[in-house]
């Protein structure tokens, strides 16, 4: 059944999947970063917002502490996102934390009439191949007034452009078929990034913190640059290492050498 | 003329709501022609009742456009006749293929049935190009107010592009007398007396159990494009064989 929803929808939401605990946890992490102004790095942590919005988000989040690590390959939906995006591996290009203030709304974006191949959705001879299945893992309950993420069920298959993007409005709540995902802390929304997206705006006071992972095909990259770092690495199991680094870099010796790398990694 | 909108939605759900697609006067005349239709028919049709899925399916009539000018005038209604062009599409223009009328009564209901999955040419739904090419396009209007209850048409909005069979399809909801109440992802379709449901037919679809005293009157005009047109002389059926009769009578089911 999920599967044909998620085929039909193009999300799915993942009911209570991380326990409490685990998520009180990654809240502690989360509140030692906070406090960040925008363009800090705080060691491989770093907000690449420029400032104007109080709304930001922790990048590489993964670095953070081990109760993030764990959920790398999480069993409530590594399966799941191994099955969707297809045979090509996998990798976890980007993984963050993001914080929304009052006010705040994500616009509308995506949507499979781009037929954009890194985020698309596709499905051929009984197997998905999709570009990028994210993982919204919400850290403290989301209801509707929370700016929830919203999504138009079913345009991940769309020919058309919606016409909101023509007529300019970006607002989640006023686009025609777009409904909110209300998620409580420890529920996750899988969805196709071709999936268009957003969420409703922020009418609550307490910051909203929900956590993003990115999965695709191995040969996925992470569009900022960011690299995991070899402290990252060291401290990984072989399957969660696989899922951050898929290919460890091939270089010469020297190089290598001084990048700090071993040369026997080099494959 | 669709617009823009209507288009997007059409494309993302398969299927649109024309409100007050037919006036209040409309309405009346069709409901007054329908009640002396029915009232002449002497009871169901026992074929009928045994059809596969029709079982509990309720009261129909076929070639309703046969019927007199209410029906006739339906044909072509500019409340939906150019979104019909539109979405048949490019230069098979659309031909009337089957129209009746269907009275739905207490316990009774249309089982799940359709969906893209099956990748049926009959019934398709296809984009190409700027254009839409559809295989059938459906009119159903609602002759009276449709509540929650009242047996109404459902559907899986977005299963015109399935490419999995619903999980419910061998079960109960597509068995004799099923409905699409325990149906996973499938929307009532509530409208009001005179709106027009326009869907393509390979949308996964059927009704709710009628759970509410009375009965849910509608109308059901299915177009598609004109390749389907060719009927051939009753002197020439009568010579062949069934397999080759079956081969020249295209517009049979």
């Amino acid at each position: 059944m999920e599967d044909y929803l998620f085929d039909l929808n193009g999300f799915l939401i993942l009911k209570d999947v991380v326990s409490q605990g685990h998520i009180a946890e990654l809240n502690a992490i989360v509140d030692r970063y906070q406090d960040m102004k925008p363009q800090e790095w705080r060691g491989r942590i770093h907000v690449r917002e420029k400032g104007g919005r109080e709304s930001f988000n922790l990048r590489n989040i993964c670095e953070a502490g081990e109760p993030f690590e764990r959920l790398i390959d999480h069993p409530a939906w590594i399966e799941q996102v191994r099955s969707y995006v297809g045979g090509d591996g996998l990798c976890l290009g980007q993984h963050w934390v993001m914080l929304r203030e009052k006010g705040d709304g994500g616009g509308l974006h995506s949507g499979a009439h781009k037929r954009r191949i890194r985020t698309q959705f596709r499905y051929h001879n009984g197997f998905f191949r999709c570009g990028q299945i994210n993982i919204l893992l919400a850290l403290r309950d989301m209801d509707v007034e929370d700016g929830p993420t919203m999504v138009i069920p079913g345009s991940h298959k769309s020919n058309i452009i919606h016409p909101a993007f023509n007529e300019g409005i970006r607002r989640m709540d006023l686009v025609e078929g777009a409904i909110p995902a209300p998620l409580k802390a420890g529920d996750a929304l899988l969805f196709v990034d071709a999936l268009a997206h957003g969420s409703g705006p922020k009418k609550t006071t307490e910051t909203r913190r929900i956590m993003v992972f990115r999965y695709g095909p191995r040969w996925n990259t992470n569009p900022y640059g960011y690299e995991p770092s070899s402290e990252l690495l060291s401290r990984l199991t072989p399957e969660r290492r696989k899922i951050i680094q898929p290919k460890p870099p091939n270089l010469p010796p020297e190089e290598m050498t001084a990048r700090g790398l071993p040369v026997a990694a080099a494959g | 003329m669709s617009n823009e909108m209507e288009d997007y939605l059409f494309d993302l759900n398969g299927y649109v709501i024309l409100k007050q697609a037919l006036s209040e006067g409309q309405v009346d005349e069709l409901n007054r022609d329908l009640d002396r239709l029915f009232a002449e028919q002497p009871a169901p049709d026992p074929d009928q009742t045994k059809r596969k899925g029709y079982e509990a399916f309720g009261r129909s009539i076929g070639n309703l456009v046969e019927c007199g000018p209410t029906f006739e005038a339906l044909i072509d209604h500019p409340s939906w006749v150019d979104h019909i062009r539109r979405y048949i599409g490019g230069e098979d223009r659309p031909i009337l293929e089957g129209s009746s009328a269907i009275f739905r009564g207490e316990g009774e209901a249309s089982r799940l049935h359709s969906g893209a999955h099956k990748r049926r040419m009959y019934t398709q739904f296809r984009y190409h190009n700027g254009q839409f090419r559809c295989g059938e396009v459906n009119i159903m209007i609602a002759l009276n107010d449709w509540h929650s209850g009242d047996g109404v048409t459902m559907v899986v909005p977005g299963s015109h592009k399935s490419n999995i069979i619903h999980p419910r399809f061998g079960t109960e909801a597509n068995g004799p007398g099923g409905s699409l109440d325990v149906v996973e992802g499938a929307v009532e379709v509530l409208m009001d007396s005179g709106d027009a449901l326009l869907f393509v037919d390979c949308l996964a679809h059927g009704s709710g159990k009628r759970l509410n005293p009375g009965v849910r009157r509608s109308i059901l005009y299915r177009y598609g494009p004109r390749w389907q047109t060719y009927t051939p002389p009753s002197e020439l059926m009568n010579r062949l064989t069934p397999e080759r009769q079956a081969l020249m009578n295209v517009s049979k089911r």
